[in-house]
């Protein structure tokens, strides 16, 4: 590595929800950090469902609500169980997540991931775009000294480097973290954003003013583990699927075929009628959880957000905005002590996980660990949408003359229909209340 | 020591017309220089290095344009300035996208004149993406009482310091011009790429103090008015007017009188077959000469 | 045409040699004889009051077929600086003068602008003496603008109508002393098109290509390089529709119609076109249509004067053969792919 490489406290790589936390957190502790993106922008290429759960701003930005980018927030959160001819639906609505501190916003990528960048920039951190960490640098004793990127003279020097460069993180596996690659613990994200007016979307789904609806969905996903989402924004909608790779390729469909039999189920094509398809994307999605987490801190870098699969994945949940933000701010901050102490070693840097441990993000991974495999199940996804919906309907309709079974046989009947093992469902729920407990 | 002025135009890349409406929506995060100003920006740059002289990134634009010149100064660019003018519309209203060259050309040549004395060349983008007449480098050309080369599609400097262009004519042809100083050339983008800039550079660049200046007051801006905008339906043929007797003129609205063949369909023709009948008719129609096409 | 040679001098000062009273007034720049694209269609639309100025502007005001009244001024250079100082005084009495955007014509219109201390309107498709229709955004939108005063407006080739036919024009010729006002560029000499670079737009001749050219699996890019070939040896330049520039086989710049060039070629030749109404409204007005297509009954067939029904690549390779063009030629140069 050449001498006249700059050198610097700090490299953060990848602009998107971690990177950008991570590097407010060092500019504010004054810390010398670059940040490295490769888009033209912050979030020119990052796509996500639509809702960022802004809580954990409230660490970064006081009274961000009045400032950040957003397009509705969420009152109304709906709960889908489908079969290709039925939908179970539970609908919530608050009118406390109407109001600050909020709950859930919709927003786009491109702006929310440019106005975070903004923070930093501002708070001092020197945003670089175009521009790809193509390998790290390291020093005579092999511990990790910096990155090296696409562009002439494109090597940094910094004491430490923070990857935060999404999932299937390069610089994880260049720095042996994470394995090569690893399907069986990847999730395919697909979605389109259709365009619908605003007036339009308002009434269809009961909203008003800049009140926004999350519809998360099961049994939708053709019998591939995996949910479906749809979320509103101002003036469009995003609809979308999150199934395994492993799924995907053993069921031969490809994802927008089933994004196409998401948008014609009977439950859903009436939203959507008339709508115009503005974009279509997908993206990996880490979503091994807790037990698929890289070590985070090693000598001279920390790991943070879907770079250290911290994205909490289990069908009904998709939440990993939030998480990238808690852990980039964790990474900050423990850079930032490390770098004032003079020690960025492994042992330097191991209040990162301790940090992690002590808010939600390594404590809501470690109780939802389970989670996934429970929401994922075959059974899960494939009987029980249907005993839910067979059973509803039966209560439902009315048979006179024949007289009604009542709810007991109807329900037992739904099983037979479903053939579900009465045992299964048992073992199951018991398993669901300790995995969510 | 010698200038060359790279003009940048900080203008949308990427609109969308509504086919329906004709309604305008654009990304400001597109906005920026185009493909042609960015090879000006090249070109500036491979001439600086033969004359050694200091190449200046000038733009006459809004505060956010200060990114545009941030990223000149980091491919190379020796020195920045921009020319404040108001920001415009968040998105392109057709009022942005009609006028207004001759203003902000005016603008950028006092500003430059004011601190460099009159460049000894400027290089332009041939067209801007937005309102793309080209006629920005003429203005500037004029308002520099230089001389002007627009839509050159090769640069070559010769020996003894002076620039040899090609440039785009009708037909195909091309015109081949020494160019004096000072002067202002416009180019096209034409295989040539901006270098990529160094990291240290695009960092360093990052916190970069950029030189405004006012636009004198004495530019009177002239403002186009506009009656209306709609998506462009390109017009009918037009049929030749009223010239003669009625009898001809009918004659002449059928098209009785313009020698056409009768419309003609052969086939379904043999490949062999189909090339004689085209080259045939081609011949016919001196379209080729007698021997053409065995 | 007859040509009375009646030559009178310029008087110096605002009026100028032309009768007062001339509203519009078409200026055409043309070198050793040769009318800009667009010429025809900017006369007609000044009415056919037409100033022919550069060399050879006899020759060139003969083929103005829209034209009226014309006046034609030798001149040995066309550098903008120095025409735009000569033709100011000529021209301060009219008040709406235009210009084809031909590469002349655009360099010479905001020279005239500013000399004459006028607004320029660039990019025009249609003009009225009160109205002006201007397209932006590569002829996506179209943009009304009022004309509140004198102007300068400069006209797209290609995409006005066929101009019609006018009597005879009588000529005037007009003599101004050289003198050099303008600082201009030395022109030091122009070099023949080959055809297959010309711009679309300014094309005599056009080849143009369809889906119907590629067979399925077939390598576009080789075959719409074939056609360019072809098409060179035919002295003409090779266009496509949307379908082939979208699928990449050829580049944008090439794709003819409503939203890519509009053309005004004299010939067209058509292989495995459809003959859509985006694609054939941007065809201008050929005077000779072939098309080359497996359906008789399809539009672009049905508006050729020689239709062929046969196998289009087929007979394209035919034709590569017959013309002596390789089957596997070199790619287009760099420049036509970028051209404007
Ligand atoms: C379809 C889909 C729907 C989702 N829905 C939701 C949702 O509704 N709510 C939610 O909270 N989460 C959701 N997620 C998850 C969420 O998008 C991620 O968890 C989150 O973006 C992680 O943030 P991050 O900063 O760790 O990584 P990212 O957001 O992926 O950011 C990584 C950044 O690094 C840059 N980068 C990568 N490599 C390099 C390199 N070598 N050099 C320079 N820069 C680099 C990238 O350009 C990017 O800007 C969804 C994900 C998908 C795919
Ligand atoms: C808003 C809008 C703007 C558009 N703008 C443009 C534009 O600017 N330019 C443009 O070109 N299009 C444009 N289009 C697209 C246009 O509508 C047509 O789709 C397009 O022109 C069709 O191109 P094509 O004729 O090559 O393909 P097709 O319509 O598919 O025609 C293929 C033709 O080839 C024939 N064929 C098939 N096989 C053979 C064979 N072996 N030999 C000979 N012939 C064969 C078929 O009979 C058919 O006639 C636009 C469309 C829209 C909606
Ligand atoms: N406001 C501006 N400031 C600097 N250069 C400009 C500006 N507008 C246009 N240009 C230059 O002039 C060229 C032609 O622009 P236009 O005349 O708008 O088509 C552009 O490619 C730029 O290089």
């Amino acid at each position: 590595m050449p001498d006249d490489a700059m050198t610097v406290d700090a490299v953060v790589v990848g602009a998107g929800p971690a990177g950008s936390a991570a590097a407010l957190e060092l500019a504010r502790a004054g810390r010398d950090v670059v940040l490295l993106e490769r888009g033209a922008f912050p979030g020119a290429k990052n796509v996500y469902g639509g809702v960022v759960y802004g809580r954990i701003l409230d660490d970064l930005v006081p009274q961000w609500w009045n400032e950040v980018p957003v397009q509705r927030w969420v009152t109304r959160r709906s709960t889908m169980l489908m079969t290709p001819t039925q939908a179970l639906t539970i609908d919530f609505r608050t009118s406390a997540w109407d109001r600050p501190p909020y709950n859930g916003m919709t927003t786009y990528r491109a702006d929310f991931d440019s106005w975070l960048a903004n923070k930093a920039v501002a708070a001092g951190a020197r945003l670089v775009t175009s521009t790809v960490a193509s390998s790290l640098l390291r020093d005579a004793s092999g511990r990790i000294a910096g990155v090296r990127t696409d562009r002439p003279d494109g090597e940094i020097r910094a004491k430490v480097v923070i990857a935060c460069d999404g999932v299937n993180s390069f610089l994880a596996k260049e720095a042996g973290l994470l394995p090569r690659s690893d399907s069986a613990h990847t999730t395919l994200g697909a979605k389109e954003t259709l365009a619908l007016p605003r007036e339009v979307i308002d009434e269809r789904f009961g909203l008003a003013g800049d009140q926004g609806l999350d519809i998360e969905m099961l049994g939708c996903t053709s019998g591939i583990p995996g949910g479906g989402f749809l979320y509103t924004n101002l003036d469009t909608v995003s609809v979308g699927l999150v199934v395994g790779l492993d799924g995907l390729v053993a069921a031969k469909v490809r994802p927008e075929e089933l994004i196409a039999s998401l948008k014609a189920h009977p439950a859903i094509a009436p939203y959507l009628r008339g709508a115009e398809l503005k974009e279509y994307s997908a993206h990996m999605i880490p979503e091994g959880g807790y037990r698929a987490m890289p070590r985070l801190a090693i000598d001279g870098m920390l790991v943070a957000g879907d770079a250290a699969s911290m994205c909490l994945a289990a069908g009904l949940w998709l939440e990993g905005v939030n998480f990238a933000m808690g852990a980039g701010l964790a990474a900050g901050q423990t850079a930032a002590e490390a770098i004032a102490a003079g020690d960025t070693s492994a042992r330097g840097l191991a209040g990162y996980r301790r940090r992690l441990k002590a808010c939600f993000v390594l404590a809501d991974h470690k109780r939802l660990r389970n989670a996934a495999d429970i929401v994922l199940a075959d059974r899960m996804q494939q009987e029980y949408p249907g005993l839910a919906c067979d059973f509803v309907e039966q209560v439902f309709t009315v048979t006179n003359p024949v007289p009604k079974l009542g709810m007991a046989r109807e329900f037992f009947r739904a099983v037979r229909l479903n053939d579900v093992r009465l045992r299964h469902l048992a073992q199951d729920g018991w398993k669901a209340l300790r995995a969510f407990r | 020591m010698s200038v060359i002025v790279a003009a940048l135009g900080w203008s949308w890349q990427e609109t969308e017309v509504d086919p329906l409406t004709g309604m305008v929506s654009a990304d400001p995060r597109d906005r920026g220089p185009g493909r042609s100003d960015l090879a000006a920006l090249e070109q500036a740059l491979r001439l600086a290095q033969r004359w050694d002289a200091r190449v200046v990134a000038a733009t006459a634009g809004p505060g956010e344009a200060d990114a545009l010149l941030r990223d000149a100064l980091a491919a190379g660019a020796d020195e920045a300035l921009r020319v404040e003018v108001q920001a415009g519309s968040a998105g392109p209203l057709p009022a942005d996208l009609v006028g207004g060259e001759q203003e902000s050309a005016t603008a950028l040549a006092a500003a430059l004149r004011q601190r460099y004395g009159v460049p000894d060349l400027v290089l332009c983008g041939d067209r801007s993406a937005d309102r793309g007449t080209g006629s920005f480098p003429a203005f500037l050309a004029a308002a520099l009482n230089a001389a002007q080369v627009l839509g050159v599609v090769r640069l070559e400097s010769d020996g003894d310091g002076m620039v040899r262009v090609h440039r785009r004519l009708d037909g195909g042809r091309r015109e081949v011009l020494r160019v004096p100083r000072p002067a202002v050339v416009s180019v096209e983008a034409a295989g040539v790429r901006l270098r990529r800039a160094g990291l240290p550079a695009t960092i360093d660049s990052g916190l970069a103090a950029i030189p405004v200046a006012r636009a004198p007051g004495t530019i009177a801006a002239r403002w186009i008015r506009v009656l209306g905008a709609h998506p462009y339906r390109p017009r009918p043929r037009e049929l030749p007017g009223p010239s003669g007797p009625a009898l001809r003129r009918t004659l002449e609205l059928t098209g009785a009188l313009t020698e056409r063949t009768p419309p003609t369909v052969l086939g379904p023709l043999a490949p062999a077959r189909a090339a004689d009948e085209l080259l045939r008719y081609l011949r016919r129609h001196g379209y080729l000469a007698g021997d053409d096409g065995g | 045409m007859t040509v009375p040679a009646e030559s009178m001098p310029a008087p110096n000062g605002p009026g100028g040699p032309l009768p007062a009273g001339i509203r519009a007034l078409a200026v055409v720049v043309v070198r050793d004889g040769q009318l800009p694209a667009g010429a025809g269609e900017t006369v007609a639309e000044a009415g056919g009051a037409a100033l022919v100025v550069g060399s050879g502007t006899r020759e060139a005001a003969g083929g103005l077929d829209s034209a009226n009244r014309l006046w034609v001024l030798e001149r040995s250079s066309v550098g903008p600086a120095a025409l735009a100082g000569a033709l100011a005084p000529v021209l301060s009495g009219v008040d709406m003068v235009l210009l084809p955007a031909s590469p002349d014509g655009r360099d010479l219109a905001p020279r005239l602008a500013v000399i004459l201390g006028r607004v320029l309107l660039a990019g025009a498709v249609r003009c009225g003496s009160d109205e002006v229709e201007l397209t932006r955004l590569d002829d996506r939108l179209s943009v009304r603008v009022a004309v509140d005063g004198p102007v300068v407006v400069t006209l797209w080739p290609g995409r006005g109508g066929s101009p019609g036919r006018a009597a005879p024009a009588e000529v005037t010729v007009l003599t101004l002393p050289e003198l050099d006002a303008g600082h201009d560029a030395e022109s030091v000499r122009v070099l023949q098109p080959e055809p297959s670079t010309a711009d679309l737009a300014e094309a005599r001749r056009i080849v143009g290509g369809g889906a119907g050219l590629v067979p399925a699996g077939a390598d576009g890019v080789a075959v719409m390089r074939l056609l360019a070939d072809v098409a060179g040896a035919l002295g003409a330049s090779a266009g496509a529709t949307r379908v082939v520039t979208d699928a990449g086989w050829m580049t944008y710049e090439r794709q003819i119609g409503t939203t890519g060039v509009a053309v005004n070629p004299q010939l067209y030749v058509a292989f495995g076109i459809s003959g859509a109404a985006q694609h054939v409204s941007g065809l201008g007005a050929p005077e000779h249509v072939v098309s080359v297509n497996t359906d008789p009954s399809c539009p672009m067939t049905r508006m050729a004067d020689l239709g062929i029904v046969a196998d289009a690549p087929a007979v394209l390779a035919e034709l590569a053969e017959r013309l002596g063009v390789a089957a596997t030629p070199a790619a287009l140069p760099e420049e036509v792919s970028h051209a404007g």
